[in-house]
């Protein structure tokens, strides 16, 4: 079997025994992106140095580690360490970190090795991967549809196999979202697991890092190694962890499964919904508990997390500034007195945002500037606290809830893109989540009319991760989801 | 309504300049933002406490100890310009 076609676990087995060098592993990836990523743009950089690292993995490296020589794909808005990191902006077009954030660390010390690093919307700013400055990215399934985003990059990677796992960040639904319209497995872990320090601000009470793989086994692997004590991150959670990697599927007879009503909505097309509802079906016949729950005020999960997320998206991205890194207007100000240091920072920033990242910039100056901020931002904040309530009361009925990821499956490249509230009602499914901050994955079950994937949303209470994939492990045996994009 | 002036008044404070076309772009974008979030304010929030962050808990504290971080090389490695051991700006007096 050639290596790309490999499982997770194969493809681990196969390095661990020798069976297969980890040369080999990284030149059949690297040779599968140089004759086919033209045609998705999923990456904004690779990494040159690959082959050498591969080789010096080979020679001196403990095949025990549990990621020995698994080749990975980071999203491009985690710091690697002299690999250029631009989050998707053209203001840090030229930034090359001189450190490498603490979860892609801790893959690296655990045998990994980084392919290279994937197309996004702008500072994660985005639902279609569209605001990029490095170009649209395309979805391997239909070229002419979107991958998603935020981490559009990094779930089109995984479809299309151009790489063993890839890592990603979910602010709104940035991993799910993706996940779900190309057809891979994608997971964000409770707010709080993953260390945030070396990820690129957007919205820091929402922000998580997380991965994708082809199947579930791959996606407990991988952030089995990302989760973990930082002190450089302040609310990051100092937790005892039981090993993700002994997975085994949960029995399914008696689970008590929540559907949220506010889940099943008119917006929700009847295509999608056909798939969600079959797979629910499946679990029922499994011997699954089906129960309604409510989560009485996720319909304001909108407007609740677009202001709390551009209200940090405006502080956070006060740092450029054209002084310490990042683009600066050099034609108009280097060598020149300028008239205040006001027009220093604005000349430099108009000309390094995107029109996406200024807007949201704006609006959370709004949300929080004099006489507006208790009726936006406050009340944002208060609309959250209900929202992760509604959480709380539902799981004292069920043990885990299921539901849609979006309304639809992948839309076309440049239909939503003109009109933002609509991009941002794409989220409607994913936003309670990262308002709660509870872990959640998307996992694909089926494909829609257009032969596009769909995936079904697991949530689960807070720090509950062990459950939620073994919930999820059994779920995919039961699915046997099988199709691939036919690249 | 949301009034021109306004517009440009928050893109002053975001730092930002905009073109008349970004800005008029805006300005209706907001308007159709503010229609929109505005179901917000039908929310009974009477006595809620914002949440400002997923879990609740007190800052960790860590010991006031030395430790080594990036080298002044490093931390100059990506700025625009510097001279000696610092960021070098136009002056701005």
């Amino acid at each position: 079997m050639e290596i790309i076609e490999l499982t997770f676990s194969q493809l681990k087995d196969g390095l661990s025994s020798k069976k297969i060098s980890a040369k080999e592993v990284s030149q059949a990836y690297l040779n599968r992106i140089e004759s086919m990523d033209s045609k998705f743009n999923s990456y904004i950089e690779i990494n040159q140095d690959l082959i050498g690292q591969s080789e010096t993995l080979d020679n001196h490296g403990d095949r025990n580690l549990p990621l020995f020589g698994i080749p990975i794909a980071i999203k491009d808005n985690f710091c690697t360490k002299g690999l250029r990191t631009t989050a998707g902006s053209k203001i840090l077009q030229d930034f090359v970190p001189p450190y490498t954030a603490h979860c892609i660390q801790s893959l690296q010390n655990a045998g990994a090795l980084i392919l290279g690093k994937t197309n996004m919307d702008e500072f994660a700013m985005g639902s279609s991967n569209e605001t990029s400055y490095y170009g649209p990215c395309k979805n391997p399934w239909n070229t002419k549809h979107v991958p998603g985003g935020s981490s559009g990059g990094s779930a089109a990677a995984m479809s299309a196999k151009l790489a063993a796992a890839t890592i990603g960040s979910d602010t709104g639904g940035s991993i799910r979202q993706p996940a779900s319209f190309c057809g891979v497995v994608g997971m964000k872990p409770t707010y709080g697991s993953v260390s945030r320090f070396g990820l690129i601000s957007y919205a820091s009470s929402l922000d998580q890092a997380g991965c994708f793989a082809n199947d579930v086994t791959g996606i407990a692997e991988v952030i089995d190694v990302m989760i973990g004590k930082d002190p450089c991150d302040a609310t990051n959670v100092s937790r005892t962890q039981n090993s993700l990697t002994k997975l085994k599927p949960m029995d399914l007879r008696g689970l008590k499964i929540g559907l949220p009503d506010e889940y099943w909505t008119k917006d929700l097309s009847s295509s999608t919904r056909d798939v969600v509802d079959h797979c629910i079906e499946t679990l029922e016949s499994a011997g699954c508990v089906i129960k309604k729950v409510s989560l009485p005020h996720s319909p304001h999960a909108i407007p609740a997390y677009y202001l709390i997320a551009a209200s940090e998206a405006s502080s956070n991205l006060s740092r450029y500034d054209g002084v310490r890194y990042g683009l600066r207007d050099i034609d108009k100000v280097d060598g020149q007195s300028v008239a205040d240091l006001s027009e220093f920072y604005k000349l430099t920033r108009s000309r390094g945002f995107g029109k996406e990242t200024k807007s949201r910039i704006m609006l959370g100056t709004f949300a929080l500037s004099s006489g507006y901020q208790d009726d936006y931002y406050k009340k944002a904040c208060q609309v959250r606290r209900l929202i992760s309530q509604d959480f709380v009361d539902a799981f004292k009925e069920c043990d885990f809830i299921v539901g849609p990821v979006t309304s639809q499956s992948a839309f076309r490249l440049e239909e939503k893109i003109k009109d933002p509230i609509a991009m941002y009602y794409n989220d409607l499914f994913t936003t309670p989540v990262n308002l709660a901050g509870l872990p959640a994955l998307s996992l694909p079950i089926g494909l829609d009319d257009n032969k596009m994937p769909v995936g079904l949303q697991v949530i689960s209470p807070a720090f509950t991760e062990e459950k939620m994939l073994a919930f999820s492990l059994a779920i995919e045996q039961q699915v046997e989801f099988s199709e691939v994009p036919g690249v | 309504m949301i009034k021109k002036q306004e517009v440009a008044k928050i893109a002053d404070l975001a730092r930002l300049h905009l073109s008349e076309d970004e800005a008029s772009e805006l300005k209706s974008h907001f308007q159709r933002v503010i229609d929109q979030f505005s179901s917000l304010q039908t929310v009974d929030t009477t006595d809620v406490e914002p949440m400002l962050t997923p879990h609740e808990f007190s800052v960790p504290l860590r010991e006031d100890l030395v430790v080594e971080t990036l080298s002044v090389e490093d931390v100059l490695s990506n700025a625009p310009d510097t001279k000696d051991s610092l960021f070098k700006v136009p002056p701005v007096v």
